[in-house]
């Protein structure tokens, strides 16, 4: 296991390479620069700035300036935010992403899992209509459209639930970006585990452990769940990566001062360094993460774990 | 009726005959698909005695397992089983289904043809066996342990503390399907069913498997269904012999009898297409024709569009299973085989 974990970190090396320099250039050849905006200023002064943040040198010696520097851990200093260097600015977004994420991701497995178990359970009746029509719902409408609709239901009408800011991460804050970054996941996780359980409920072993006189609920807890478990911690991999992603989205949707809107309003305003910042923790952290996922893999099916 | 038991010099020679254990009476297997209703068993009867071994022979799809998976509850979910099947004079068809976990395992036991799938890859076998006797017999972990090593001491697995460990996939075939017998037989059931435990093994395997049931039925009060498509199995380990075709007991007689006086084309058919040392002949025989389909099953009897001896009342009229000599029982127009 040691050893799996090792040679899949050092895979993971040249991919990260792959993706910082994929995004380097591809935001160096999209157009405009930091101070277009800023329209008022004398051309000499952009000069000087431009000079001062290395971007008036060829965009290859500007990349390998970068890469000394990240690999000294130094972000560099962000370009919108002239008091703060990029460290600072991730030291304050990721754990509001990171806390934002995880409940997320935990909401969405409890509630896929249980929902896709009990749709299989079921299967053919009302509990299994319902529950996948909410998953086809959820997985049909984007985020950007739950999202203001949960704001305007829940925050205006009802007046419920505040519809923006991070409060410190208070309970009553996480609930609506919560629901709008787990609700895709749901629905996907819910179909998988139904697909899954009724492929597992099929197997012989399943009719052997009947055969013993276990009653259903061990029967499905003892013998089914692992086997269920396997193509949903598959998936973890890309159910993570897309409550990333989504995250982006729902943050700036409900003014959170998580990673994504530092990733968006530096995308927008050409704040490179701030852009390159997040992309690197992003990429660490699904590629992290993924092979969190092929531990766990392992662990539940004795057959892989060798070799 | 006709379809009881089929007296036999018992084996072991005990002064009366024994107990009945399990009572099958009209038993009805049916699947329910979108084409229509399908008949996979169809007036099924037997009498099964302790200490005894039935045999059921048949063709894939003779019905000769579902039959059993109908008793067991076991069926999938679109099937049915209609009629009485009494353990020791209790009903046990379509009771709830507490009552059937406590006689599942328990008191019927059933070892599957297919040992590869049959066990839950990712749990270890002593859990996997512990969990019968924690289940029935509210065993310790520790006692439970104790039992299942003794099991797989019996059924001859090698290292067995070891393998307690081990997972299905870490096993061999014919180790696994031990392990198979070892689960069955935990609680020293009443009744054991064998669904072609010998079919995915190899040959000398086979034998090793066989030789254990043989000891099974000479030593225990177990009664023993083999099932099995090998009349070669049947002739090593039976009293008698229940031959299925088409979802029906076409013969039913005890082995000696139905080996060397058959009284149904298709038995004296499958008779003829064992390969035999003792004869010197050039080409194995077959009978002719494929197994016919459930759901489009001629009026008259099954087998006529492939017996040689079929006349025009097998093809009108289905014939119905009556004693041809005592004790033997088949379901024929012929007065006797030509």
């Amino acid at each position: 296991m040691l050893s799996f974990i090792s040679r899949r970190l050092a895979i993971a090396v040249p991919t990260l390479l792959v993706v910082i320099a994929g995004s380097f250039f591809l935001m160096r050849a999209a157009p405009g620069g930091p101070f277009d905006a800023d329209a008022q200023l004398e051309p000499e002064v952009i000069e000087n700035l431009r000079a001062a943040y290395d971007l008036d040198k060829p965009v290859m010696e500007q990349f390998l300036l970068y890469m000394a520097r990240l690999l000294r851990g130094d972000f560099g200093p962000s370009i919108t935010y002239t008091d703060y260097t990029v460290t600072e600015l991730l030291a304050i977004g990721l754990p509001v992403s990171v806390k934002l994420g995880l409940t997320a991701t935990a909401v969405a497995l409890l509630f896929g899992c249980l929902m896709g178990i009990f749709a299989a359970l079921y299967r053919n009746r009302w509990i299994d209509y319902v529950t996948m029509s909410i998953a086809m719902t959820g997985f049909a409408v984007p985020a950007f459209v739950v999202a203001p609709v949960l704001t305007l239901v829940f925050g205006l009408y009802l007046k419920l639930l505040p519809i923006s800011g991070w409060n410190d991460g208070a309970l009553q804050n996480m609930v609506l970006p919560v629901i709008a970054l787990a609700l895709p996941q749901i629905a996907i996780l819910s179909r998988l585990t139904r697909g899954s359980m009724l492929e597992v409920m099929r197997q012989n072993y399943i009719r052997t452990a009947r055969a013993k006189g276990l009653p259903e609920y061990k029967v499905v807890a003892g013998h089914a769940l692992k086997a269920v478990s396997l193509p949903l911690v598959s998936y973890l991999g890309p159910a993570i990566a897309g409550i990333m992603t989504g995250s982006v989205i729902i943050e700036q949707i409900f003014g959170l001062p998580g990673m994504g809107r530092y990733f968006i309003q530096g995308a927008l305003s050409r704040d490179y360094p701030l852009v390159m910042g997040t992309v690197v923790v992003y990429a660490t952290a699904i590629i992290l993460l993924n092979l969190l996922a092929d531990v766990i893999y392992g662990y539940l099916d004795p057959r892989v774990r060798r070799e | 009726m006709a379809t009881g038991s089929v007296e036999k010099r018992a084996r072991v020679a005990p002064a009366a005959e024994p107990a009945t254990v399990l009572e099958c009476r009209d038993l009805n297997v049916h699947f329910d698909t979108p084409d229509g209703r399908i008949a996979a068993v169809n007036g099924i009867s037997f009498d099964l005695k302790r200490g005894r071994c039935l045999g059921i022979v048949g063709e894939s799809g003779s019905g000769k397992s579902q039959t059993f998976l109908g008793i067991l509850g076991l069926l999938a979910s679109n099937g049915h089983a209609v009629g009485s099947v009494k353990l020791h004079g209790e009903e046990i068809l379509n009771v709830p289904r507490r009552r059937l976990d406590a006689i599942r395992g328990e008191k019927l036991a059933i070892v599957f043809q297919d040992s590869i799938t049959g066990l839950t890859p990712h749990k270890r076998i002593g859990e996997q066996l512990s969990e019968v006797l924690t289940e029935h017999r509210g065993l310790g972990r520790t006692a439970a342990r104790a039992k299942v090593l003794e099991m797989l001491e019996l059924v001859r697995i090698p290292e067995a503390e070891k393998r307690f460990r081990m997972y299905p996939h870490e096993f061999s075939g014919g180790m696994r399907q031990r392990v198979m017998v070892a689960q069955a037989l935990l609680c020293q059931p009443d009744v054991l069913i064998a669904d072609e435990p010998t079919t995915a093994l190899d040959v000398t395997v086979q034998a090793q498997i066989l030789k254990l049931f043989k000891g099974l039925a000479d030593h225990t009060n177990t009664a023993l269904v083999m099932i099995t498509h090998d009349l070669g199995v049947v002739a090593g380990l039976c009293d008698e012999v229940m031959v299925m075709y088409a979802g029906r007991v076409v013969e039913h007689a005890a082995v000696d009898e139905l080996f060397y006086a058959p009284r149904h084309p298709y038995t004296r058919g499958l008779l003829a297409c064992m390969p035999r040392a003792d004869r010197d002949s050039e080409a194995l025989t077959a009978i002719p024709g494929q197994p016919p389909d459930l759901a489009a099953l001629p009026a008259g009897c099954a087998f006529a569009p492939r017996c040689p001896y079929a006349f025009e009342r097998c093809e009108a009229e289905r014939p119905t299973l009556s004693l041809a000599a005592p004790g033997h029982a088949r379901a024929c127009h012929l007065e006797a085989l030509p």
